[in-house]
């Protein structure tokens, strides 16, 4: 799928990972919907794109506003091609032992890493259905995967994207809509910044690193399901096509 | 392409071949609710390119959208003429229990013909109907005429849908009340779950009957009488959604032209009968400010009708639109939202 004139629906779009993506996609011809909590970097986001492409911009915590996300979206530009659930929620900094963790908190991480990015993709389905095209990307972690002390409520959260995504490529076969979790890598941002506070973290890539592998999957993968490692995909392949 | 907007008595262009929705959209592979749905905004005229299954996202709660129920027949029975040629008749509309208005496809008939129908049915031409296309008729049927049509009869088609569908192709979720020669199309899309999602979004969906006669073939014939019904309950609806500034959305040109026929001093009353009125761009519309609608071959006049609801330029925006796009034209293609 080309990006060129599509609409791609990137959360947490304000910063780090999300806004390199935005970036990305703007400069190869996809029109955006950026959510984000942060209304100021959010704006400064999207003035920065404004020249590039079409961007509607939206302050609005995906967890809450999801609907509203969809509905402001599709009344804009009447679709959406390609949904990216970047926004995560970390959890409290330093990040507790799961004997330690509130679970107040961790359900707060649930719902932004898990259901926000499952009721964003249910509501833009029924469209990609009917143009029997799409691509959903959940950006997930190694937390998902492996055990790592204090990365116990983030890491299950990300494990249960990961779980949605191949359960929802498994009902979407043969639909035409492809699903992919990426793990972007470490990488020189605040979110890691705030996961271990007081390591220096200036040696780690940029997000600009992985971020084309985001627009690589859309515009050349074949495979409906894949977990891919963006900064082994950019490495290899991505050099090839990607800006 | 699209010229002749400012003084032409219709919007003309050349409708693309490929561009006609042969099937439906099931047929390719489809949900019913899965056409395309362009919307464009007459205040704004800015244009966005959706899905149907989106329709709730345009619309706002308390917005009252207005669908026709009338249910489609049947209504194509072979027949045979006094000299045993085989021709095809459309019944167009019910004038009482046992007179029609039929149409008599490609041959020559006469006051007095007696065509031959399935089943050692007939019917009589009695004397011909606003010009030459048309007939007043009196069948002679074995069974209550409903039982004999789903018996005998098949939908009406044109040239572009090269073979039968069952009667279910053709009918809206909202069918009831039979009466209809050709499906009131632009309520196909709708499916339950978009009426859910309408009904959870605060929009209400209410009803009018009109049943239409065969098509006026798109050519510059104004359409016919049909019969309509306006209730209280629709009548009361469309009042107050007016009354709140909210809109009120016809699914159809019928259903504009039940309202409009249902219209005293620019407020729409309970009423039923029979309706003549042709709506133009001649006269603003009183009883709608949003209109769903399929997309209209050149000069039709269900085309006239939409410049009554918006300007000239911009059905002709939304027109070209529509044919850069590749959206499908008639019954089984996709539709066009008027905000």
């Amino acid at each position: 799928m080309e990006l060129d004139g599509k609409v791609a629906l990137i959360t947490g779009a304000s910063r780090g990972l999300g806004r390199e993506i935005a970036r990305t996609f703007a400069g190869r011809g996809a029109k955006l919907v950026l959510v984000a909590r942060g209304a100021d970097d959010l704006e400064s986001a999207a003035r920065a794109l404004k020249d590039v492409t079409d961007v509607e911009a939206m302050a609005l915590d995906v967890s809450e506003d999801a609907e509203r996300v969809v509905e402001t979206a599709i009344r804009r530009f009447g679709r959406i091609d390609v949904l990216v659930n970047n926004a995560s929620e970390l959890g409290p900094s330093p990040m507790p032992a799961l004997e330690e963790y509130d679970w107040r908190d961790l359900e707060r991480v649930l719902r932004v890493n898990v259901l926000a990015p499952l009721h964003l993709t249910q509501l833009v389905l029924p469209g990609m259905r009917a143009r029997q095209e799409g691509v959903i990307i959940n950006v997930t972690s190694d937390a998902g995967v492996e055990a790592y002390p204090g990365w116990g409520g983030y890491g299950a959260s990300k494990a249960a994207l990961e779980h949605v995504s191949r359960t929802l490529a498994e009902e979407l076969k043969d639909t035409g809509i492809r699903v992919y979790v990426v793990d972007p890598g470490d990488m020189n941002t605040e979110m890691h910044q705030l996961a271990e506070p007081g390591v220096d973290l200036s040696d780690l890539p940029g997000p600009d690193v992985p971020a084309p592998a985001f627009a690589w999957l859309v515009e050349h993968e074949a495979v409906p399901f894949a977990r891919v490692s963006a900064q082994d995909l950019v490495k290899g392949k991505v050099g090839v096509s990607a800006p | 392409m699209i010229a002749d907007l400012d003084t032409g008595p219709a919007l003309e262009f050349a409708l693309p071949p490929e561009l006609e929705a042969h099937e439906p959209p099931e047929a390719r592979g489809l949900a019913r609710d899965a056409v395309r749905l362009l919307v464009s905004d007459r205040r704004t005229d800015r244009i966005v390119h959706a899905t149907f299954r989106d329709l709730p996202w345009f619309l706002d709660s308390g917005d009252v959208v207005v669908v026709n129920d009338s249910a489609t027949l049947p209504a194509r029975l072979s027949a045979t003429d006094e000299d045993g040629r085989e021709l095809t008749l459309h019944l167009s509309t019910r004038l009482s229990d046992d007179t029609w208005v039929v149409e008599p496809r490609g041959t020559d008939v006469a006051t007095g013909t007696v065509l031959s129908l399935p089943a050692g049915a007939s019917i009589r031409l009695a004397r011909p109907h606003r010009g030459n296309r048309l007939w007043v008729a009196k069948p002679s049927l074995p069974e209550p005429t409903l039982d004999y049509l789903h018996r005998w009869g098949r939908p009406i088609r044109y040239d572009y849908v090269p073979r039968d569908w069952p009667i279910e192709n053709y009918q809206t979720v909202f069918a009831r009340r039979p009466g209809s020669a050709e499906m009131p199309s632009a309520g196909r899309p709708f499916s339950s779950r978009v009426v859910t999602a309408l009904a959870a979004r605060g929009v209400a969906v209410e009803t009018i009957t009109l049943h239409t006669g065969v098509a006026s073939l798109e050519a510059d014939e104004p359409p016919y009488e049909e019969w309509f019904d306006v209730p209280e309950r629709t009548a009361h609806a469309v009042r107050q959604a007016f009354a709140r500034g909210s809109r009120v959305l016809a699914v159809g040109t019928t259903v504009v032209r039940a309202l409009e026929s249902a219209i005293s001093n620019c407020e729409v009353r309970a009423a039923f009968g029979w309706t003549d009125l042709v709506v133009t761009g001649q006269h603003p519309i009183c009883s709608a400010s949003a209109l769903l609608t399929g997309f209209h071959e050149p000069r039709a006049s269900h085309l006239q009708m939409l410049t009554a609801l918006a300007d000239r330029d911009h059905v002709a925006r939304a027109y070209e639109s529509a044919l850069e796009q590749r959206y499908l034209w008639h019954e089984f293609g996709d539709v066009h939202l008027i905000l």
